[in-house]
């Protein structure tokens, strides 16, 4: 030991403070009767010999021997602190000097570990981004969105307010549980879609407009300029703040917009260019709403909500409830309220449609829930996922740290016959496993940093606040924490078994060279059989989702939408509202199209599968049966493009422009309404009585996961609909969006006003309907073969050096005419046993956890036996080869040799 | 000689105090106490107490390590010794102090009477 680090050379058992006491006490006893010694030996009687001594400690040597006491206690405290900080630094050099000596051990270790902190620290971030970061508004655990709901609809249902039920609450609730603030938005009302028309082209905008209390009750200010406020109520000019995504997008960023004028076409009825007053420019990073942000906000005083029809469905709205107003009371006092009632359809599906009067409920929900709500599930198993692999890779690293402890019995051993206590050892282990954790932390940082670019680029637009994702301190802060749970739990296990130390026992046994220790093989088995059980839950986990994507992929969606461009426009301009100008515009804008070269047919409809808005509406018999359908507002060609299948009868004709209005329905609906009867020729009723032409296939409308619902396609020649999708089909060999400028131009050529939005494929629109899914299917499988991996890993090492250390035994048992067969199985026993147990336990947890991910599986039954066969044989197919290298090398080896070397 | 009553010690003096006495060879606490008194004369008026105080702290600091040992009288004591730290310690601060008192010594003592023309 180093004497200028200050440290005792003999380590004296740490004291307790009755035994420093007791120290010090000896130590003042020997010193006063040195002086009086002292004192006699120059010629002082006995009695004056201890008066002066005493007086050499002062007055009181009472008092001195507490405080004296208590400075020792002081010192005690002190010393140890060093020495264990001494002791720590001198099992750091020797941790990193085992390290240098087995580098390939560490660089598996740290590699291993790496793969786990990183896997979970980018995890983390998505995670933070999300969930657990809180909305860019202060205090914004107070901020509820309320919604409309009826009892029968489902709980998650978010239903826009009426008119009365905003004022309601601002009238009766505003004083004492919270201020409400109105919103009509982009994405529940075309009105707040605005236009921006600027060099000649249309550019639509989300758009909202706000009640004047909207951005005082989220606690918003504006970057530059202001945000309007319950003052600019009565001002009567129209107000507009931008967002400052648009401010950079549209203005360049552009201070001196501030104070500008700027015309925006909104509203419905009528929609016409306003010009507004920009009053100012929000903060980066207030978005609204997610994935899209709002980018235009409009002031909408109160006294112009109150002039709205009172039954008018328009409004979402957000409330701050007050200090120490929980959601529960606010939720009973709104739920209080005396609504008017509404006339609502019920039955949707099949069966008769019944009219009921019903009063609506507000429904409070938090605002981060209404952020994040849809995606939390799939983004806890996805954490859930990640917190298993971090398990493998924990047990992984403990189970080689126990290899390294049965190599290095000797040497620890030797240590504890020198008087380093079981608590030392540990000590040091620790230190070793907490060195391998920091540097796995560091490097597993540094993985899930340099990942999180491709997870933002990977994960599906629908996850909220992914723009926020970065590279911060609290990720690095995570890493830590990872770490050092990472250390506990790979070190102490091993630390633990691998100490029990018989010191002499040990040495004089390993001298010997006999079997390898039973205890600590025992605990290596356990481990290779806890890695085994996680495994197999991820991989249960993991074949479930799959097979729901799998078969989600089956399902037939009714349309063939490969290479099929679609781009939507909606003719909001009053111009439209003139008789024959939709006609016009769609026939032009489909002759114009068809015209492109490379384009080979073209079709209209109102929506497209998957996008759109869903016209629904009730359709009857003769015989007043009904049925609640989605009506579609579609052209001949749009059958063709999609490739729609016609079932019987015929698709529109040019004939039914004239004759009785023709509809195509579809199957379902021809099953559900007319029982097996022709339905072609029969009468159907809408609004207008409509004669069934043709019936087509069911065609999936909403998700994938959603079974189709009973369709009628109404013929735009018809009934024009200003909601136009175009969907266009390319020649052979032509690239589907080589023709999109084509099509932009044709649009223009049509009316340069109208902006064409959302271009993109069909195939890009059904995929991204499952990039959610296909995100966390993929990641849990990535996971859970990387378990897989480790697990055989694992048990393969395990294996090797039960071998290794039996070699001796084995030989003799080979001396003694024990077959290969026989060795292998002693060899790999305890081993096999241990995967074959883990492998249960696996199944059994996966079993009990399969109910958890229900929400997330497709036609697949979370139980199904098979499932959790056919993993079961996988993982212990994957055992036995793993397990046979290491036998088949014990079988070569020649076993005199062996026996003569030891 | 002896000089007057006992002088108040200077505060942060005595440790350094205590490592010289020490720089010497291992002592116990009594025997410090009378090294101190004899090299003085008495006049820096050291409490015993004060002594284990400083050495409690020294200690802590690692300056000083102590070991019970027995002496010629059969008494068990706990003997102080310097460690390598404390040697180290006591070197700079007998440098600076060293220079501390050569300049307020050259202070004290000056000449301020004006220069004679």
């Amino acid at each position: 030991m180093d004497p200028r680090s200050g440290v005792r050379r003999f380590r004296l058992r740490p004291r307790g403070r009755d035994q420093v006491e007791a120290e010090m006490r000896t130590e003042l006893d020997v010193h006063l009767a040195m002086a009086v010694e002292h004192y006699v030996a120059r010629g002082m009687s006995r009695e004056e010999a201890e008066r002066l001594a005493r007086e050499r400690f002062g007055d009181d040597l009472d008092a001195t021997r507490r405080r004296l006491y208590r400075s020792a206690g002081e010192r005690e405290a002190r010393v140890s602190r060093r020495e264990t900080l001494h002791e720590l630094r001198q099992d750091a050099r020797l941790a990193v000097r085992l390290f240098r000596r087995a580098p390939r051990f560490f660089a598996a270790a740290v590699l291993t570990l790496a793969i786990g902190i990183g896997a979970n620290g980018a995890v983390f971030g998505i995670l933070r981004a999300t969930l657990l970061q809180a909305l860019p508004y202060e205090r914004p655990d107070e901020l509820v969105m309320l919604w409309r709901a009826f009892p029968d609809d489902p709980p998650a249902h978010r239903g826009e307010l009426t008119t009365a039920m905003l004022l309601a609450w601002r009238r009766e609730l505003a004083h004492d549980v919270g201020d409400v603030a109105g919103l009509i938005t982009w994405d529940g009302n075309v009105a707040a879609q605005f236009d921006l028309v600027s060099d000649g082209r249309a550019r639509r905008l989300n758009g909202a407009f706000a009640t004047p209390n909207f951005f005082g009750l989220l606690d918003v200010q504006a970057a530059r300029g202001r945000v309007f406020g319950p003052g600019d109520e009565r001002s009567g000019e129209p107000l507009v703040v931008l967002s400052d995504a648009l401010w950079r997008r549209e203005f360049g960023g552009d201070p001196s917009i501030v104070g500008r004028r700027l015309t925006l076409t909104v509203g419905t009825a009528p929609r016409a260019p306003r010009t507004f007053t920009v009053l100012g420019i929000l903060p980066r990073g207030v978005h609204f709403t997610y994935p899209d942000e709002t980018e235009a906000w409009v002031m909408m005083p109160w006294a112009e909500v109150a002039r709205r029809e009172p039954g008018e469905i328009a409004f979402q709205a957000v409330a701050r409830l007050r200090p120490g107003v929980t959601l529960t009371h606010a939720q009973q006092r709104a739920s209080a309220l005396r609504l008017p009632t509404q006339r609502r359809a019920i039955g949707s599906g099949a069966g008769d449609v019944a009219f009921v009067d019903a009063q609506p409920r507000f429904r409070l929900e938090p605002m981060h829930d209404w952020v994040v709500g849809d995606v939390r599930p799939s983004l806890q198993l996805l954490g859930a996922v990640a917190a298993l692999l971090l398990l493998v890779t924990c047990v992984t690293v403990a189970n080689g740290l126990l290899a390294r402890i049965s190599e290095r019995q000797q040497e620890l051993s030797v240590r504890a016959a020198l008087g380093a206590g079981r608590g030392r050892l540990v000590r040091q282990l620790l230190t070793e496993g907490a060195l391998l954790a920091v540097a796995g932390a560091a490097a597993g940082t540094a993985i899930a940093a340099a990942l999180q670019p491709v997870l933002r680029a990977l994960l599906p637009v629908s996850v909220p606040r992914v723009g926020e994702l970065t590279v911060s301190g609290a990720m690095v802060g995570f890493g830590a924490t990872i770490a050092a749970v990472t250390t506990l739990l790979a070190a102490v296990a091993p630390a633990w078994g691998g100490t029990r130390v018989d010191g002499a026992a040990r040495l004089t046994q390993t001298a010997r060279g006999a079997s390898a220790d039973r205890a600590a093989v025992r605990w290596r088995h356990g481990l290779v059989g806890a890695q085994a059980a996680i495994a197999t839950t991820l991989l249960v986990f993991a074949t479930l989702l799959l097979a729901s994507f799998w078969r989600l992929g089956q399902v037939p969606l009714g349309f063939d939408g490969r290479e099929v461009l679609t781009v939507e426009m909606r003719l909001l301009d009053p111009k439209y509202r003139q008789s024959g100008a939709l006609e016009r515009f769609q026939t032009e804008l489909a002759a114009r199209v068809r015209a492109i070269p490379g384009v080979a047919r073209a079709g209209l409809a109102s929506a497209v599968p998957f996008r759109g808005v869903d016209i629904v509406t009730i359709v009857g018999r003769a015989d007043r049966t009904t049925q609640l359908v989605n009506a579609r507002y579609v052209d001949r060609a749009y059958f063709d493009v999609m490739h729609i299948p016609l079932r019987r009868g015929r698709l529109f004709g040019d004939a039914d422009r004239d004759g009785p209005p023709g509809v195509v329905i579809s199957e379902s609906l021809a099953n559900t309404l007319f029982h097996g009867e022709d339905p072609i020729g029969q009468r159907l009723l809408t609004d207008e009585p409509h004669e069934v032409v043709g019936v087509v296939g069911d065609v999936r409308y909403d998700r994938l996961e959603r079974d189709p619902w009973p369709a009628v396609y109404v013929s735009r020649a018809q009934s024009p609909r200003r909601l136009i999708c175009l969907v266009v089909r390319t020649r052979r060999g032509v690239p589907t969006t080589s023709v999109a400028p084509a099509i932009r131009r044709a649009i223009h050529a049509v009316d340069p006003a109208v902006p064409a939005m959302r271009m993109t494929t069909i195939d890009r629109i059904v995929d991204a309907s499952v990039a959610n899914r296909r995100f966390y299917t993929l990641a849990t499988t990535a996971f859970a073969s990387i378990a897989l991996l480790l697990t055989i890993v694992g048990l393969a090492t395990v294996v090797a050096r039960v071998v290794a250390e039996r070699r001796r035994e084995l030989a003799i048992r080979a001396a003694l005419g024990a077959t290969t067969g026989e060795l292998a199985r002693q060899a790999t026993w305890g081993a096999m046993a241990a995967v074959g147990v883990g492998t249960l336990v696996g199944l059994a947890v996966a079993y009990a956890g399969s109910a958890a991910l229900t929400q997330f599986l497709f036609h697949v039954a979370p139980r199904a036996p098979a499932t959790y066969a056919a993993v079961a044989a996988l993982v212990l197919t994957v055992a036995v080869v793993a397990a046979w290298r290491p036998v088949r090398a014990l079988a070569r080896v020649p076993l005199a040799r062996v026996l003569r070397a030891e | 000689m002896k000089a007057g009553p006992p002088l108040p010690f200077l505060k942060g003096t005595v440790d350094m105090l205590v490592l010289k006495a020490l720089s010497g060879g291992p002592m116990h606490g009594f025997g410090i106490a009378l090294w101190l008194e004899a090299r003085s004369d008495g006049t820096l008026g050291l409490d015993d107490s004060v002594t284990y105080q400083v050495l409690h702290r020294l200690e802590g600091r690692g300056w000083v390590e102590a070991e019970w040992t027995v002496t010629e009288n059969k008494r068990r004591a706990r003997v102080y010794r310097l460690t390598r730290a404390g040697r180290a310690q006591l070197a700079k601060e007998t440098d600076a102090w060293l220079r501390y008192s050569r300049s307020v010594t050259a202070i004290m003592t000056a000449d301020l009477r004006p220069a004679s023309a």
